[in-house]
């Protein structure tokens, strides 16, 4: 707990009543203010966001900027390159916040989708290649919603969970996923870089996906029956 | 489920790795519009699973200006609110983007229409003016043959009284009179005008009219109460004021040489 929220506690205890009005000096009030922000929920700050908070942005930058930033280099590879994709893709959730549904999926989600479609887009650039990615999804990256198990999970439990889900993919499969997610691939692409037949390349992707959605639902599950 | 969406089933996690192409992913994406509530969720659950592999990369900070530079851009942006903050106002002001673009496109157009009317406008008469020229060419060109066509012609040249000028013209004389056709001869001076004579044997100079030239220095006149041919001597040129005078005034700026007999 901060030392402002410790105060506004003695103080509540002290007077019994509400904290507006006791903290009306300029820089109290607005850490008073930051710190509820900071426990609101993504879809909380995403509604500050649309009534034209500007620190919502911030909040929400501490909190999945290490994600973003850490994919887009994972696809990019040079690090001033990540650095303007999260940016970016910061930027324009400040600038989409209205259009984002909340009934749809969660702000993570949406953060590593446009992240993903951005770093892409520049991977693709670079080398000259058509981009794959339509507009469409760019446009509206989350078209239908994900649930919001992820956020659920602790980050440090999360990343156990995921590291051991994808490890559980046999090496061909995970290769295959890797190469589509990561640099953008089509399976065309694939099939030429591994020297397999296309078919072979769609067999894996589909054997891939599958083996993860078992390995996450599982993982997830006894993560779940534990709490 | 049916025989579709069991079909369907084996492409969520291509389409929610990005990779499914072609008639394969126009498929899905034609029957996801119909929001079928077997496949929806399917993909949703496929999309959620990709989110793994973002989540799998090793994890690190970004340096510290990023978030400066990007508060930087949203404390800029935020002097206008967030595009949801009020959607009426940037419907309003998108209405107004776009009347504005209609009103601009529209006077372009308009703009680009006068333009080429009056463009068209100068091409025709332009083009009007090349066929009044070629007209009064003809024109010209016809008179001068039915004088030519007479017997008893006979053809006078005339030249610039002085040698660095460049003017001249011809007569043609016969039974039915004299026509001077005039080249390189500038127009005259305001308020003056050419005036012909013809010379006779004893030196008394007859007028033969005046004329003026065309803004090429051209001029076709048919000269009207001359003397006698036998009794000219030869023809001259005067710039004289305007209406001509019953003597000339100045000397000679072309003339032709004596008259020969027929």
């Amino acid at each position: 707990m901060s030392i402002t929220a410790l105060y506004a506690t003695l103080l509540t205890a002290k007077t019994g009543g509400p904290l507006v009005g006791i903290f009306h000096l300029g820089s109290t009030r607005m850490d008073l203010q930051t710190d509820k922000l900071s426990s609101s929920t993504d879809m909380e700050l995403v509604a500050s966001m649309k009534s034209g908070d500007s620190r919502a942005v911030s909040t929400l930058y501490e909190r999945h900027a290490r994600v973003v930033y850490s994919l887009a280099l994972r696809i990019l590879q040079i690090s001033t390159d990540a650095e303007e994709v999260t940016q970016d893709t910061f930027f324009q959730m400040w600038q989409q916040a209205g259009r984002i549904d909340q009934n749809r999926g969660s702000v993570l989600a949406w953060l590593v989708m446009v992240a993903r479609s951005r770093a892409i887009d520049r991977l693709r650039s670079r080398r000259k290649f058509r981009v794959e990615i339509s507009d469409e999804r760019l446009d509206n990256p989350n078209p239908f919603g994900i649930p919001s198990a992820w956020e659920e999970i602790e980050s440090g439990e999360r990343a156990g969970i995921v590291e051991r889900a994808l490890r559980e993919i046999p090496a061909e499969q995970r290769e295959v996923l890797e190469l589509a997610y990561y640099e953008g691939m089509s399976q065309a692409e694939i099939a030429e870089r591994v020297k397999q037949p296309i078919g072979t390349i769609k067999t894996r992707v589909r054997l891939g996906m599958k083996k993860l959605r078992q390995s996450l639902a599982a993982l997830v599950g006894d993560y779940e029956s534990r709490m | 489920m049916n025989h579709e969406c069991e079909e369907l089933k084996e492409l969520y996690g291509p389409y929610a790795l990005g990779v499914l192409s072609g008639p394969e992913r126009e498929q899905l994406e034609n029957h996801l519009r119909v929001d079928c509530l077997n496949c929806r969720p399917g993909v949703r659950t496929a999309i959620n699973d990709t989110l793994a592999l973002a989540l799998a990369v090793p994890q690190q900070e970004p340096p510290a200006r990023v978030k400066e530079e990007l508060l930087q851009r949203v404390r800029l942006a935020s002097s206008t609110a967030p595009e949801a903050a009020n959607p009426w106002k940037w419907l309003a002001i998108a209405a107004m983007i776009a009347l504005v673009a209609v009103m601009t496109g529209g006077i372009r157009r308009i703009s680009h229409l006068r333009e080429e009317v009056y463009n068209q406008r100068r091409a025709n008469a332009e083009l009007q003016r090349m066929v009044d020229t070629q007209q009064q060419s003809m024109a010209q060109q016809q008179k001068a043959i039915a004088y030519l066509r007479e017997s008893d012609v006979v053809l006078i040249p005339l030249k610039a009284t002085s040698r660095d000028l460049r003017y001249g013209a011809s007569a043609i004389w016969g039974k039915q009179g004299l026509l001077l056709m005039v080249k390189n001869l500038p127009a005259p001076p305001q308020n003056k005008t050419y005036q012909l004579w013809a010379i006779t044997k004893d030196n008394k100079p007859i007028s033969a009219g005046i004329f003026k030239t065309d803004p090429n220095g051209e001029a076709m006149y048919e000269a009207s109460s001359l003397p006698a041919r036998s009794e000219t001597k030869l023809l001259a040129v005067t710039l004289e004021p305007d209406g001509g005078r019953p003597e000339p005034t100045l000397p000679p700026i072309m003339a032709s040489p004596p008259i020969s007999a027929p």
